[in-house]
């Protein structure tokens, strides 16, 4: 089984109707931990009712697979429905030419530091 | 009178048909040459069945007709064995002219359709080789008349020739599949597909799974057309042509479809491909998700993400069949939502024309109302005049300015008329 461990941190915002939060993906998500994961993301973003705002910082991710793309769109998706967003910053370039190919970078920005994600948030 | 003139007369009548069918076979831009050729050596496989009677005539002792005839009482069986046996060989003697034009011309065979279409060529020969025949033994029997050779002319010309070109046609559809074995069965891997009965074939016979799928594909394909060909041929030698007539016409609409999918027009990458510009592993992700994304039905995703995909890796004919395949799915689900929007508005309308309020029409966007006399054009050409009607009369309500509506309406009340009175006629046959 792969290892992957997801460390959550809230950041200080200074809009007032935006919630920040940074994760910090280290490892490989693959099928065997994407849906336990998954499940724990769902649960920080039912968690805030508006203006939810998801930084993923994906320096230490090393791999993701097709499943982990899927929720990916999904958290998105959920996201936006409550005026929120994701961020991805210093993903690898294997990660990025995926992210792009699947067309995800039209809809998530991908920055190159977790310092860009929260400018590109508190805007 | 000479003797050659029924002979050339036959052939000549035999090759009035040929002209039209090849002429609704070829498309613009398509070489006609390659056509031609192959229904020029689909004429030689009336060879095979002519030597086996030739066969059979001189040495009675392996005559399988007379066999079965003398030694199975009940018609309808020795029917339908004569006609198996008959299926068998009138069958395999096309495959063998497909596969060596495959052979010698594999360039010809580019796309799934392009081998149907080859298919139905050599079938055409065929059956044209077999008119001849048929027509000269009636024109120089004394018993037959002019009439008798209209008739036949008639008959053969439409039902026999399409009959024999749809057999082939199914066939060369497979035969097509099969040839692409290696990318359809990847892809179907992707898409999530086991293939355990394949897989153990290969393993105890030492090939690869593509190799068993392409096998198994055109096996299906030969045993398709060999049973169709002989439920066909039984039909018409009990007397009933009703399910001959049914088999060409569902046969010829199942060939219509495959001939218009995006899937079927998808011109495989053959020789050298240029390699991907995405790492291996990479790729394998975005494939993967693609499989996952077709059976949720995100076919516009599908399509976005193919589109990317080959503009790093051009040649993968995976990739290709991905975005056909998902173009051909997103057509039917417009199609489906489209016609459920028409029946669904039509029902509002009718609760408020019930309700005592008067109903107002509202007018079909231009979009929905191409897409709805898409379907109705396809079904017209499928021949289900009458569910064309329906909509047409559906569409009219909505849409009272709708030409397209009112064009097909026009065609498909023709039809309509023309099928029930053949339907009559058939039926008075039948009796």
């Amino acid at each position: 089984m792969a290892q992957i461990t997801i460390t959550v941190e809230d950041i200080a915002s200074s809009v007032p109707d935006k919630k920040i939060k940074l994760l910090k993906f280290a490892g490989q998500l693959d099928e065997s931990n994407v849906d336990d994961k998954a499940k724990e993301i769902y649960s920080i973003i039912d968690a805030v009712p508006q203006g939810l705002f998801l930084i993923f910082d994906f320096e230490k991710l090393e791999y993701m697979n097709s499943k982990s793309i899927g929720y990916l769109t999904d958290w998105y998706s959920k996201l936006s429905e409550k005026k929120g967003g994701i961020l991805i910053a210093n993903a690898r370039p294997n990660i990025t030419d995926i992210l792009q190919v699947v067309g995800i970078t039209q809809l998530v920005p991908c920055v190159g530091s977790v310092d860009e994600a929260k400018i590109a948030v508190m805007k | 009178m000479s003797s050659w003139f029924p002979a050339i007369a036959s052939t000549i009548l035999a090759a009035f048909p040929v002209i039209i069918w090849i002429e609704i076979i070829h498309r613009e831009g398509e070489e006609k040459s390659l056509y031609i050729k192959t229904f020029l050596l689909g004429t030689l496989a009336v060879i095979p069945p002519f030597i086996l009677i030739w066969l059979f005539d001189r040495y009675p002792q392996l005559d399988i007709y007379s066999e079965i005839n003398s030694t199975v009482e009940q018609i309808a069986l020795a029917a339908l064995l004569t006609n198996i046996v008959v299926g068998i060989i009138e069958e395999l003697a096309k495959n063998v002219i497909v596969r060596v034009v495959d052979k010698r011309h594999p360039e010809y065979f580019q796309t799934i359709t392009s081998a149907l279409k080859l298919s139905l060529c050599a079938g055409l020969g065929f059956a044209f080789a077999e008119n001849i025949f048929y027509f000269y033994n009636v024109w120089t029997n004394p018993s037959f008349g002019y009439g008798d050779l209209f008739s036949t002319f008639i008959f053969r010309s439409l039902f026999t020739m399409a009959g024999h070109m749809l057999f082939s046609g199914i066939f060369g559809y497979y035969f097509g599949v099969g040839k692409f074995a290696s990318d359809i069965t990847e892809f179907a891997r992707w898409e999530g597909r086991e293939f355990s009965f394949a897989r153990w074939i290969a393993k105890i016979t030492g090939k690869m799974t593509y190799q068993v799928v392409r096998e198994f594909k055109n096996l299906t394909g030969l045993l398709l057309a060999m049973g169709l060909h002989a439920a066909f041929n039984v039909s018409l030698d009990l007397e009933h042509k009703l399910p001959s007539i049914l088999i060409v016409v569902f046969g010829a609409a199942y060939i219509a479809y495959l001939l218009q999918t995006k899937s079927g027009h998808l011109l495989f990458s053959i020789g050298k491909r240029r390699s991907s510009t995405m790492a291996s592993r990479d790729q394998d992700v975005v494939m993967e998700l693609l499989g996952m994304w077709t059976r949720e039905g995100k076919y516009m995703e599908v399509i976005q993400i193919c589109d990317r995909l080959l503009a790093r890796d051009p040649d993968n004919n995976v990739v290709k069949l991905f975005r056909a395949k998902a173009g051909d799915n997103q057509e039917l689900k417009h199609f489906y939502t489209t016609l459920k929007d028409v029946f669904r508005d039509e029902e509002k309308g009718l609760k408020a024309a019930g309700g005592g309020a008067a109903a107002q029409t509202v007018l079909l966007p231009m979009q929905d109302e191409k897409v709805v006399l898409e379907l109705m054009d396809q079904w017209y050409r499928e021949g289900k005049y009458k569910q064309a009607l329906d909509v047409a009369n559906r569409l009219l309500e909505r849409n009272p300015n709708s030409q397209g509506a009112k064009v097909l309406l026009d065609k498909a009340m023709d039809r309509e008329k023309l099928r029930r009175m053949f339907d009559a006629l058939s039926k008075l046959f039948t009796d």
